[in-house]
């Protein structure tokens, strides 16, 4: 395999439910301070007056679920100072972790918050894609576990014919910035990249 | 912020450290001291080299296999914090040599000269690699000409103050008029860097979040530390003005800044934010 994947996340179909961060939890055997997978809950409203002169609330709320994107332009692995954090061949992002010095400048660099600082190995992980089961002819274990069928995984090139290309979301970085290989389907209430109009709802849980 | 700590310890340390370097090398190279008192003066150089040596040790601390920090050697030329730290590490061992060969080997002028020049182009690449380190394309706050000019202002101020108390006795009176201008333009820039930096923080925004929302108690670290360098300001010039320099005097205001410059240091970090999540 050597082509570029990456994810699909249907944020109209997503309710929150978090199982697919939970089956990546288990497969994964993950504490509770290490998530490879995290549930962005976007949510904002306001009041708006109609033609009568009635004030109508105008609320909302969507879920984004994010893992690694194996972005073509990594900031993780551009800022890494051992190339520990390193894009394969194939397009995965992975972490040597027993090359990685635990310094977390991947950290402050990733605007997605994949790498993830693991306390006890004292060195960074992240999301690999579940590049093994991929190689199996599998898919990643979160895609597979989503009840809604809201995240799908495949060679970008397959994904963009059947989905699209759009990449950008409320609160989500502009995709020009990394290049991550993910396609969004936008829920009704998206707020373009860098929208004020919500704040994040459960800044504790990612 | 807590994991951030050792490194606002090291770049102050390695920052104060640089700036008093360059400044007086640049006095020894261009032989603006007595000849008597240069030997004398370069064997003091082990303050920097101290100094130095105590960054690059607390750098350490913030690593999680502080062990496996030889392997920061497969990032050089990719990564700037590679850059940095090799940089870093040149720039200690040319100090440390010209140090050496001055108490042990003051005959070999050659030798001395050219580890001299390479601690003095060291120290700027390092600064400028440290910089660089920061200024991530994803990073909004730190990707800015602001990081890179609060890192050399904080230098030439901190740099300046611990390069007149090295050369106390020894530099004569125009060198230490030098030492006075420059440390004076590094802390009115320093203070100017600083508006500026918070002007521009104000306008950093990303869909979750703001630098200001991000560091609890932001406007009251930034008036202390606006207060500290007024302070240290007006302790400085009440010097100048009155000409009694004494050591302790330069020493408070040093102090000062290091507490100023060390507070701005916890907001540059506790106002981390990428362009994202």
């Amino acid at each position: 395999m050597t082509q570029q994947h990456g994810f699909y996340i249907d944020t109209e179909k997503c309710t929150g439910c978090k199982t697919c961060e939970l089956a990546c939890k288990d497969y994964k055997d993950l504490g509770t301070a290490v998530n490879y997978r995290r549930i962005y809950e976007y949510t904002g409203g306001d009041w708006h007056q109609d033609a009568a002169g009635c004030w109508i609330p105008d609320i909302f709320s969507y879920y984004v679920s994010m893992a690694c994107n194996h972005c073509n332009n990594p900031a993780c692995a551009s800022v890494c100072p051992t190339g520990a954090m390193h894009k394969r061949d194939d397009g995965f992002v992975l972490v040597a972790e027993d090359i990685c010095i635990g310094c977390r400048h991947c950290e402050s660099a990733c605007p997605y918050g994949a790498p993830q600082y693991n306390a006890e190995k004292r060195n960074m992980t992240k999301c690999d894609g579940c590049y093994e089961r991929v190689g199996e002819g599998k898919q990643p274990i979160c895609v597979e576990s989503c009840p809604l069928r809201a995240i799908d995984f495949g060679p970008m090139d397959e994904l963009t014919e059947k989905y699209g290309y759009q990449r950008d979301i409320a609160p989500l970085p502009p995709s020009h910035l990394t290049q991550p290989n993910l396609i969004i389907r936008l829920n009704p209430n998206a707020k373009s990249t860098g929208s004020r109009a919500g704040k994040l709802a459960n800044p504790q849980e990612v | 912020m807590a994991k951030d700590f050792p490194l606002v310890i090291f770049t102050l340390l390695q920052q104060m450290a640089t700036g008093g370097f360059i400044i007086l090398a640049l006095l020894l190279l261009t032989k603006a001291i007595d000849q008597n008192n240069r030997l004398q003066l370069s064997k003091r150089l082990l303050v920097i080299v101290i100094l130095s040596g105590l960054a690059l040790m607390t750098s350490t601390l913030h690593l999680g296999h502080p062990f496996r920090g030889p392997n920061v050697l497969f990032g050089l030329g990719r990564s700037w914090l590679s850059n940095e730290v090799i940089i870093t590490g040149l720039f200690f061992g040319s100090v440390a040599s010209y140090w050496l060969m001055s108490w042990r080997f003051p005959e070999w002028a050659n030798l001395k000269q050219l580890s001299l020049i390479v601690g003095l182009l060291s120290g700027l690449a390092g600064l400028s690699a440290m910089s660089l380190t920061y200024m991530i394309y994803t990073v909004p706050v730190w990707d800015t000409w602001h990081t890179a000019a609060s890192f050399f202002t904080t230098a030439l101020t901190a740099g300046a103050l611990l390069a007149l108390l090295i050369s106390q006795s020894l530099a004569g009176e125009k060198p230490t008029q030098f030492i006075h201008l420059v440390g004076l333009i590094g802390l009115i820039s320093c203070a100017l860097v600083m508006a500026m930096q918070a002007q521009y923080w104000g306008g950093v925004s990303s869909a979750v979040t703001t630098p200001v929302e991000q560091f609890p108690g932001y406007a009251s670290w930034m008036l202390t530390r606006a207060a500290l360098l007024l302070l240290a300001a007006l302790v400085w010039l009440a010097v100048l003005i009155t000409r009694k320099t004494s050591s302790f005097v330069i020493f408070l205001t040093l102090a000062l800044v290091l507490i100023a410059e060390g507070m701005g240091r916890v907001v540059f970090y506790g106002v981390h934010m990428t362009a994202g999540l």
